[in-house]
């Protein structure tokens, strides 16, 4: 073997699936390589070699009636038709936060009933610090929630670089 | 209508139209299935459960990438994992049915089957990296751009495989019987 292009693309060449540039230039190369036009040969004499061994069957008509039983045809219509689960969710989370921040605010209010008007200013800058720390969770805990259900959202879009039959 | 549109209505809702995809894809998996199994019974199963594979996979689909290797990569893999579960290694010949076609007489037609079980039996024992690239692109006559798709590996190492692949079956098959003539089948450059 000493042509340089021995190894190049001759079965694409064969079935004439390359451009037509490429094919033009092979056959240039073909006229005046008897290695290339010997190699050529023998993937035509090969192809029809195993032809014989073709399998000339016919699928029986019970696997379509089987995959068409075994197939959840509403699959997709849910996801076409219907909002989301996820963006679901995603709403009656906030309602959910919405809600707790109100039954927060309720119940923050008797605490001052009975005091005087100068304990009222002191305690506002404790109760300022005690409050921030449940607001810093409750925000915290509102952009994890939107994170979550965000993600939950767009990850039935995505289609990433998934190989099929390799899950 | 085309494969993609019929994909797109399918993801819309109407999951109906997948039987026009069964319908146009069966037969071909059905018989690359029956090269993996070497019986019906096998292949049978293996194509339901390709094409079930598919239908749940259908919104991994890209479009703008042909659906037929799409599916084909689904098939191949498939295939491939349960010959390595199921099927012992290089089996004894593979029983072809019904080679028959009407003009050939009964001993023609017995020859012709031995041969093709030959050819069978040989392409199915060779390494599967070999014995797959022949498959697709002798019996089913994908293009090794086709190939380098479905198995996610390059043009380039298509056709080496092809080549490569071809150089084994001349050492597994060297001749060929031939109006009475015996010769080289898989003459000159390997
Ligand atoms: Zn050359």
């Amino acid at each position: 073997m000493t042509c340089f292009r021995s190894r190049d693309r001759w079965h694409s060449y064969v079935v004439k699936s390359l451009s037509r540039m490429e094919m033009r230039e092979m056959e240039t190369h073909l006229e005046r390589c008897a290695e290339c036009r010997a190699r050529v040969a023998a993937i035509r004499e090969t192809s029809g070699f195993l032809a014989v061994a073709r399998v000339p069957l016919i699928a029986p008509p019970m696997i379509k009636d089987q995959v068409m039983a075994a197939i959840d045809m509403g699959k997709y219509r849910a996801k076409a038709g219907f909002p989301r689960f996820g963006q679901g969710l995603q709403h009656l989370g906030f309602s959910l936060l919405a809600a707790g921040i109100i039954l927060l605010m309720v119940n923050l209010t008797p605490v001052g009933r009975n005091l005087r008007s100068g304990e009222v200013a002191d305690l506002n800058v404790q109760f300022g610090k005690e409050i921030a720390l449940p607001f810093t969770h409750l925000s915290q805990t509102l952009s994890v929630a939107a994170e979550k259900f965000g993600l939950m959202g767009r990850g039935q879009d995505e289609m990433g670089s998934w190989v099929p039959g390799k899950e | 209508m085309r494969d993609e549109e019929l994909i797109q209505s399918i993801l819309q809702g109407d999951g109906e139209k997948y039987a026009v995809i069964v319908d146009r894809y069966q037969t071909r998996l059905y018989r690359t299935a029956y090269y993996y199994a070497g019986n019906v019974e096998d292949a049978r199963d293996l194509t339901q459960e390709i094409l079930i594979k598919a239908y749940n996979s259908l919104a991994k689909f890209k479009h703008g990438s042909a659906f037929s290797t799409w599916l084909y990569r689904i098939a191949v893999n498939h295939c491939i994992d349960w010959s390595r579960k199921k099927r012992p290694r290089c089996e004894e010949a593979t029983c072809l049915l019904n080679l028959s076609d009407g003009e050939a007489g009964p001993e023609e037609r017995f020859l012709r089957q031995e041969r093709a079980a030959e050819v069978h039996r040989a392409v199915g024992c060779l390494p599967e990296r070999y014995s797959t690239v022949l498959m697709l692109y002798y019996f089913e006559e994908w293009t090794p751009q086709e190939i380098a798709f479905i198995l996610a590996i390059s043009k380039r190492t298509v056709e080496t495989r092809l080549s490569r692949g071809r150089k084994m079956l001349r050492e597994k098959i060297p001749l060929k019987q031939a109006g009475g003539v015996c010769h080289d089948l898989f003459s000159q450059s390997g």
